[in-house]
């Protein structure tokens, strides 16, 4: 089953994201949001859990995108 | 507070629910699962501490939970490259646990694999005591608050035995080859949702419930004294990191996450939706933590027990149905994980630490196995659960349930350094490895797991404060005097440090075994490989295999499986000794019952021999025969280049050969031209010099002139000539042409020269020929040409020149026969050169320009005829020129 196996640009996205998921979740700007509320949530709370999903919809996007690359490929 | 029986019972249909769905599973394993059975399996990564201990620490750290829940989710992004190939070389090398999966990829190594056991149990056991305090809190919470710590033990106990009962059930009910268990996955996957459901529930009834929504809820907290310390960061960067870094390694480490994620893992096209899929599982999880938290502050009385406020929330507002909800999904949550954990567990001690011994002992070779393999699985499973219910008594009350996780996670993370370099670094080795988990346990040990244990009151207290033996620098808590650090990213540091300082140390300084690297090279190409990393050399009777196997299944299966993989193999099933690959097949089989290391026991203890190394042996004759394919290619090159060598030798010399006759011809046209000219020039001379010469004289000498200049003319006319033919030039006017005419009118032109030489012409012209196809002019130009060369060489008086046509093959001839000297054959050749006269140069020069042969060669050429002669010297010459038939 060589399809497992990343085509190259699906591995370049993965590991551009691996990289701004770190940059995201790390010190300092996983911090950042400072005192103050969006829609009456700390907005600390609304920024990091807001990175953390754009992040999975990113991963989600990026899965899908190979996926359907890999099914259309095979054909 | 609330009637046992009200909670008692739910709890009891629930479990039943359980056990009925995975029988239920069990019955449907022959059926390809769905995907999303796997990727809600994976939720077993939640567990009590995340149900209970996250909003504990929410309570009191605010956002600081959440790092390890966003470690797994770039565990995910990354898991392409990693996860992936470990699914795959899991799959190619039927690995039962992270112990196999390691000890089978430096060298099948039973030291390193019971190593890895030891740790996991050990780093395990806070880990099980951890839901064993969740579940039995949250059953006094619920059963009996008031109730003293007696109470708590006794209930941890019953929550112990129930949980062992589930592990035996689910997971040790029977061994199987492939080692799935589909009753366990479904019902992981259904607790999974269970618990999701029941978090979901609380959050949503403290947000609009409780609440007026969610904003209004926070509004309100904003009001606590310890609000603006909750809604900012914590813990410091190095703390926050390595909680993000601990929880990256513990999503595979774990042995609990290694069991769903890789061993029951089905298909590997699963892995695409599992890795969003889970992530956005933990994501739905963590959303309701912090309402709940905030909720629990704003509304609980100072002082109750923050890890139990999910319990408690709904309680103190009279929604009893809600808190049985949210204890039905704590119960889910510690069931998951201590059932998984356990079982995977029960995996490697049988695996790797007790059948490894049990088949060295005498007698151990021969009974049958499948009972004593349930046996000791069954006892490790308990054996497991009470450890933890043991730490639990000991420590529980000492620690927040998020600080007692982690200890374990820590624990497991020292395994990450080997599994990921094992899969990616070819030359990590098993020493290594060895050393490197090794170090970093200790290290773990020590700064974390033994001060544990002493906060507890079960060591003395006294290395806690001074060190061992009184060594400043050896504190557990300041180790090598480093300080500033919380212990858990202290003892990460450092045990790290150890670890991959180790791994990576000696494996660049020690060389492995042939079969080490040859492992190595199975797992770490697995994406290119054949997954075949090694055959038996030894023979191995069939019979011995048969037996072998109906050890661990029955007779007939294990004939029907032998079979089968005879078959497979294209081996002769009548053979007495079985076919390497069929060794290894058996040995495969084995490996995914009862491990990699103790299948290869016993299979060795059959076939007598130790592997080969495949692989090892295909490199080395992959490199030779590269070698001897790339030297094969270098004669090639050589012979090319030599023959190549050759033709420009040869075109070189053609091209000095060239050169040569360039010069020659050069001087000789320059010489023939000067002739002329010189005498030309001496009779003008003289003729200017004397003006007194009388007339006849003067006639004489012009006629010379007018003769010489003529000869000047003709030179340069037959120069252009040739030079225009051989250059393609020059315009041809192809016509069908009757040659007997042509011949007669060149013979009546050339008439007067024989009548002045005295010499007799006689035409022999066949009259019947079909017409050529010719250009008129340059074939006269031939026959005039050749008639006057046989003229200047005829003997005058005597002389007799025969002009004949005939049919010849493939044509029509034309040939002009002499009777002079004749052409020595030497010269015969060379006379069609430009310039090359036969006879001696300047002394006995014929008068001509040296040209009319060549000329006439390249016109018969042009033809597509032939130029040639033939003569004996004295007995005269015969130019033939054959010219092909229309």
């Amino acid at each position: 089953m060589p399809a497992m196996n990343p085509d190259p640009q699906t591995r370049g996205r993965l590991g551009a994201l691996f990289l701004l998921g770190l940059v995201l979740f790390l010190p300092p700007l996983v911090g950042l949001a400072g005192p103050g509320t969006v829609l009456g949530i700390p907005a600390l709370f609304v920024a990091v859990y807001a990175e953390w999903a754009l992040v999975i919809l990113l991963l989600a996007v990026v899965l899908r995108h190979a996926g359907r690359r890999r099914r259309t490929h095979g054909r | 507070m609330t009637s046992s029986l009200f909670v008692l019972l739910p709890l009891a249909a629930y479990c039943g629910l359980l056990f009925g769905v995975a029988a239920l599973a069990e019955r449907a394993r022959r059926r390809p699962p769905p995907p999303w059975l796997y990727v809600l399996s994976l939720g077993v990564y939640c567990t009590s501490w995340t149900y209970y201990g996250s909003v504990g620490r929410a309570s009191v750290r605010g956002i600081d939970f959440l790092p390890i829940y966003l470690g797994p989710t770039l565990v995910c992004v990354l898991g392409w490259p990693l996860l992936a190939k470990i699914l795959r070389i899991s799959k190619a090398h039927r690995i039962t646990s992270i112990a196999d999966f390691i000890g089978s990829r430096y060298g099948q190594s039973r030291l390193l694999a019971g190593l890895v056991t030891l740790i996991a149990v050990v780093g395990s056991v806070p880990y099980i005591a951890l839901q064993l305090k969740a579940v039995s809190s949250s059953l006094l919470v619920m059963l009996s608050p008031e109730a003293g710590a007696g109470a708590e033990s006794a209930v941890a106990l019953g929550a112990a035995v129930l949980l062992a009962a589930f592990g035996v059930l689910f997971g040790a009910a029977r061994i199987d080859p492939d080692e799935h268990h589909r009753g366990l996955v479904t019902a992981i996957a259904l607790e999974s949702v269970v618990k999701l459901a029941c978090f979901a529930a609380v959050g949503l009834f403290a947000g609009l419930v409780l609440f007026d929504g969610f904003p209004d809820l926070f509004a309100r907290a904003a009001a606590l004294p310890q609000a603006a310390s909750l809604t900012t960061l914590q813990a410091p960067g190095a703390e926050w990191t390595g909680l993000l870094l601990v929880s990256m390694a513990a999503t595979i480490c774990l042995p609990r996450q290694f069991q769903m994620l890789v061993v029951e893992n089905r298909d590997e096209r699963h892995l695409a939706p599992a890795l969003w899929g889970f992530p956005l599982y933990l994501f739905a999880i963590n959303l309701f933590v912090l309402p709940i938290a905030f909720s629990g502050l704003l509304l609980l009385p100072p002082g109750s027990d923050p890890d139990m406020v999910v319990l408690t929330l709904p309680l103190a507002a009279g929604a009893h149905w809600l808190s049985l909800l949210a204890c039905i999904g704590g119960l889910s949550a510690a069931t998951a994980m201590v059932v998984v954990e356990s079982v995977a567990l029960s995996t490697m001690v049988c695996n790797d630490l007790l059948l490894p011994v049990l088949l060295r002992l005498p007698g151990g070779k021969r009974a049958d196995l499948t009972g004593l393999l349930l046996g000791v699985r069954r006892a490790a499973i308990i054996a497991v659960v009470l450890l933890g219910f043991l730490y639990m008594q000991q420590v529980g009350n000492t620690y927040a349930l998020v600080s007692i996780g982690l200890v374990s996670f820590c624990a497991a993370a020292q395994f990450a350094p080997a599994i990921v370099l094992g899969v990616f670094w070819r030359d990590a080795t098993r020493l290594g490895a060895l050393a490197g988990i090794a170090a970093g346990f200790l290290v773990w040990a020590w700064t974390l797991f033994l001060p544990s244990l002493a906060l507890s009151d079960i060591l003395t207290r006294g290395f806690l404060d001074t060190g061992l033996f009184g060594w400043a620098w050896t504190h557990p808590r300041a180790l090598f005097g480093l300080t500033g650090f919380d212990p858990i990213t202290h003892s990460l540091f450092w045990s790290m440090l150890a670890n991959i300082g180790l791994l990576v140390g000696l494996s660049v300084l020690a060389r492995p075994s042939a079969f080490e690297r040859a492992q190595a090279r199975a797992f770490v190409d697995v994406f290119a490989a054949s997954g075949e990393a090694s055959a038996w050399s030894g023979a191995a009777r069939r019979a011995d295999l048969a037996a072998l196997l109906g050890r661990f299944m029955e007779p007939a299966r294990a004939q029907a499986r032998l079979a089968e993989l005879t078959r497979a193999a294209g081996a002769d099933p009548r053979a007495p000794q079985a076919d390497p690959v069929v060794v290894r097949g058996v040995e495969r089989l084995l490996a995914g019952m009862i491990g990699g290391a103790s299948a290869h026991v016993l299979v060795a203890s059959v076939a007598g021999e130790r592997p080969v190394a495949v692989e090892e042996v295909m490199r080395i004759v992959d490199e030779s025969s590269e070698i001897r394919e790339y030297s094969r290619q270098l004669e090639e090159k050589s012979r090319q280049l030599e023959a190549t060598t050759e033709e420009l030798r040869r075109a070189n010399a053609a091209l000095q050969e060239l050169d040569r006759l360039k010069d020659e011809f050069v001087s000789n046209v320059s010489h023939e031209l000067r002739t002329p000219l010189t005498a030309i020039r001496s009779f003008s001379e003289i003729l200017y010099e004397e003006p007194d010469l009388d007339l006849e004289q003067r006639l004489q000498f012009l006629a010379i002139i007018v003769s010489e200049s003529e000869r000047l003319t003709r030179l340069i006319t037959d120069m252009l000539d040739l030079a225009k033919m051989q250059a393609g030039d020059l315009h041809w006017q192809f016509e069908p042409v009757q040659l007997e005419a042509v011949l007669r009118d060149a013979a009546a032109a050339t008439g007067q020269l024989f009548r002045d030489r005295g010499v007799a012409l006689t035409l022999q012209l066949a009259a019947d020929l079909p017409p050529v196809q010719a250009d008129a002019d340059r074939i006269a130009q031939v026959a005039i040409n050749l008639l006057s060369n046989a003229v200047k060489f005829s003997p005058a008086g005597t002389g007799r020149v025969r002009l004949r046509l005939f049919r010849a093959e493939g044509g029509q001839a034309i040939e002009v026969v002499d009777n002079g000297p004749g052409i020595p054959p030497e010269d015969q050749e060379m006379i069609f050169d430009r310039f090359r006269q036969a006879g001696n140069g300047m002394t006995d020069k014929p008068p001509g320009t040296g040209l009319g042969l060549a000329i006439c060669r390249a016109i018969a050429q042009r033809h597509g005829g032939t130029l040639a002669v033939s003569s004996l010297p004295g007995e005269g010459a015969t130019f033939r020129v054959t010219l092909p038939a229309a």
